[in-house]
């Protein structure tokens, strides 16, 4: 994991993301538990107030949940939770998007022309990469 | 100009405390009315161009300074009264170092060790190996890296209660600077300790800071948590229809100019209300919002505080 | 706390003791070179010349000692401030006043130490020396302590408000040398209680004034 200090996204936020996309993922799963505070503040180089920020942040969300002993655990649901919490993430990009599309005056189905384009260089870039591996 | 404070805290849990502080130096206000509280254990980082009077500040919290004006509390003590009391409890690395050069790095840990009651061998001992420090090597043979890196070992030694930290990275290269936070870090994960750092590295700024206080020309424009001040301060573009220049009243307008047929408005904290009032007044009925990283948001506050001046 | 100031500062004196050692020989070189010249001459000369040479070398040492003590008392602050290491000391807690007490401290004992060596080594050779004696008196020993005291004083001020070693210095000797000056112009004799004063007051002005420039510089000026 890292962060990038010179984003205009917060440290904080960054690893808000970081950590539900792990969930998301299953890289942590249920029941398992987080690195501490202090050692994602040592490993990251950043405030550890900023860490513990982002861990009530996640705990308020339902991703994790703190225990006796200061033991931070992935939620039982968190996976579930983390995967909707990303869908809507990735909506309110969407939104952000057709927003600017309709501003410009551009109509609907060129808009989800482009979405559709979108979608379509995302998977052409990941075929590219394949080929690439298998080139070497 | 609003300065905005966004955290809960009260004056009783305030470590540091400015009011109306200010210094003269001859018949230039090098600082200016300050007002400033943080609370225990956080962090705050100052953004300023060279003599915006970081420094300046920094040396008033330490009782370098006496203030011309208004008053300065540090972990309890008046720094222009009891400026023993204070460095007995303050952790100090300034950019330029004096430790005397004929010192071997042992005995300048041995002459500072005699000044604190509060100091802690192991604490020494371990910082001194983690940052390869060899005790034998007189200070004139370590490089510039190395003998900030001592100055921070025997800053934190006596387990302070505050650090301040004036802009010491300046000058290192990227390992050194590595290491200097990294202790920072580590510091204030063990100790809890409350912490005022100025540096033009905006990176280590946003890494270390829970608040930023941006100063110019001797005044704090702004003092924020640093969440707040990323995500709520945007700028808005806005396309002039017939060129015409409006004038904006709004309390929240940081910085506000024109380029090309185009009007930039930085907010200081953004929504939809603000959003309409500023497409509006403009007239525009196409307008952008652009996400602002540290240095924008910086360099907007400082041309918004020139324009108005 | 003290024991490391007086540590740290007989340690920051050590370049300087060296610089002393070396300007104690120099009469004693000429002495080797008045030697030299009289065994190449092959002249005729004084049986007692070394004895007269050893005298008058640890002669010029006793006044050599008096300025040195304007050197020491240059360095003791202006040392610090002129390579900005007070700022050093400074964020340190630390009393202006005791670290004051300490520069003081080292710099007197070095001085007592320097005119102590200087004197004791005259009064050796003077001691092997019968026949030729050199005037002494306590008039003059006064003027010599009168001396030391205003190359101290004048020194340990001008150390603080300047900070430089060198114009620390030479303010010291001119002090020595001009002070002497002044009271012959007003005919003030040494046997009159105003020669004692006026070296008293002078001395002890500029020490109290010094330390007080100090103790602010350490406080609160940049």
């Amino acid at each position: 994991m890292s962060v990038d200090p010179n984003s205009h996204v917060p440290i904080y936020e960054q690893i808000i993301q970081h950590l539900s996309g792990a969930i998301a993922a299953g890289v942590i799963r249920a029941g398992e538990p987080l690195p501490s505070i202090r050692n994602v503040a040592v490993d990251l180089v950043v405030n550890p107030n900023t860490v513990q920020r982002a861990f009530q942040e996640l705990e308020r969300r339902g991703l994790i949940e703190t225990r006796k002993g200061m033991r931070v655990l992935a939620a039982k649901d968190a996976a579930v939770v983390a995967t909707r919490q990303s869908e809507a993430a990735s909506k309110a990009r969407f939104e952000d998007g057709i927003a600017i599309g309709r501003a410009a005056g551009i109509p609907k189905t060129r808009i989800k022309a482009l979405f559709d384009e979108s979608m379509r260089s995302k998977g052409n870039g990941r075929r590219k990469a394949e080929g690439d591996k298998q080139a070497e | 100009m609003t300065s905005q404070k966004n955290h809960t805290s009260t004056i009783s849990d305030a470590v540091i405390d400015m009011r109306g502080l200010g210094r003269v130096f001859g018949r230039q206000w090098a600082v200016r009315d300050v007002d400033l509280e943080i609370p225990k254990g956080r962090s705050l980082g100052l953004l300023g161009l060279n003599g915006a009077g970081k420094t300046t500040t920094i040396k008033m919290l330490m009782g370098l300074l006496r203030p011309t004006a208004g008053s300065v509390s540090v972990a309890g003590f008046d720094p222009a009264v009891d400026s023993l009391e204070v460095k007995r409890r303050v952790g100090y690395v300034p950019e330029q170092q004096f430790i005397y050069k004929w010192m071997r790095v042992r005995e300048a840990v041995v002459y500072c060790k005699a000044f604190y009651p509060t100091w802690d061998d192991a604490t020494c001992d371990r910082w001194l190996k983690t940052l390869e420090l060899d005790p034998h090597k007189k200070v004139k043979h370590l490089s510039k890296g190395m003998v900030v890196k001592l100055a921070f070992v025997l800053a934190v030694s006596h387990q302070p209660e505050v650090l301040l930290l004036d802009e010491p990275m300046a000058g290192l290269d990227p390992i050194a600077r590595e290491e200097f936070l990294d202790g920072v870090v580590q510091t204030i994960c063990d100790r809890g300790v409350t912490v005022v750092f100025s540096s033009h590295t905006l990176g280590d700024v946003q890494r270390l800071a829970d608040e930023i206080g941006i100063i110019h020309d001797g005044r704090l424009l702004v003092h924020r948590d640093v969440d707040d001040l990323l995500t709520q301060t945007k700028r808005i573009h806005a396309v002039l229809p017939n060129g015409d220049v409006p004038t904006i009243e709004m309390e929240d307008v940081v910085c506000q100019r024109v380029r090309e047929r185009e009007l930039l408005v930085t907010v200081s904290s953004y929504g939809e209300d603000v959003l309409g009032q500023v497409r509006s007044a403009a007239g525009a009925d196409h307008v952008e919002v652009e996400d602002l990283v540290l240095e924008e948001v910086f360099k907007d506050y400082v041309r918004g505080w020139r324009m108005a001046s | 706390m003290m024991r490391t100031l007086v540590w740290r500062d007989f340690r920051r004196f050590v370049p300087t003791y060296i610089a002393v050692g070396i300007m104690f020989m120099i009469p004693y070189l000429f002495v080797a070179v008045d030697g030299a010249y009289i065994a190449m001459s092959g002249r005729h000369h004084s049986a007692n010349w070394l004895r007269d040479d050893l005298l008058v070398a640890s002669y010029f040492n006793v006044i050599i000692a008096i300025a040195i003590c304007a050197i020491f008392s240059a360095t003791s602050i202006g040392g610090d401030v002129g390579d900005k290491t007070l700022g050093f000391c400074r964020i340190l807690p630390v009393d202006p006043l005791i670290d004051a007490a300490s520069r003081f401290l080292v710099m007197l004992s070095s001085s007592f130490l320097a005119i102590g060596i200087s004197v004791l080594v005259f009064m050796v050779f003077r001691s092997i020396d019968h026949e030729r004696q050199i005037h002494q008196d306590d008039e003059q020993r006064l003027v010599l302590m009168g001396s030391a005291a205003v190359c101290i004083g004048v020194g340990w001020l001008f150390s603080s408000l300047v900070g430089s070693v060198g114009i620390a210095t030479v303010a010291g000797i001119a002090g020595a040398i001009l002070v002497p000056f002044a009271l012959e112009l007003f005919d003030v004799s040494p046997s009159n209680w105003l020669y004692v004063f006026t070296y008293s007051v002078i001395s002890i002005a500029c020490i109290v004034a010094g330390t007080a420039i100090h103790v602010r510089r350490f406080q609160n000026s940049s």
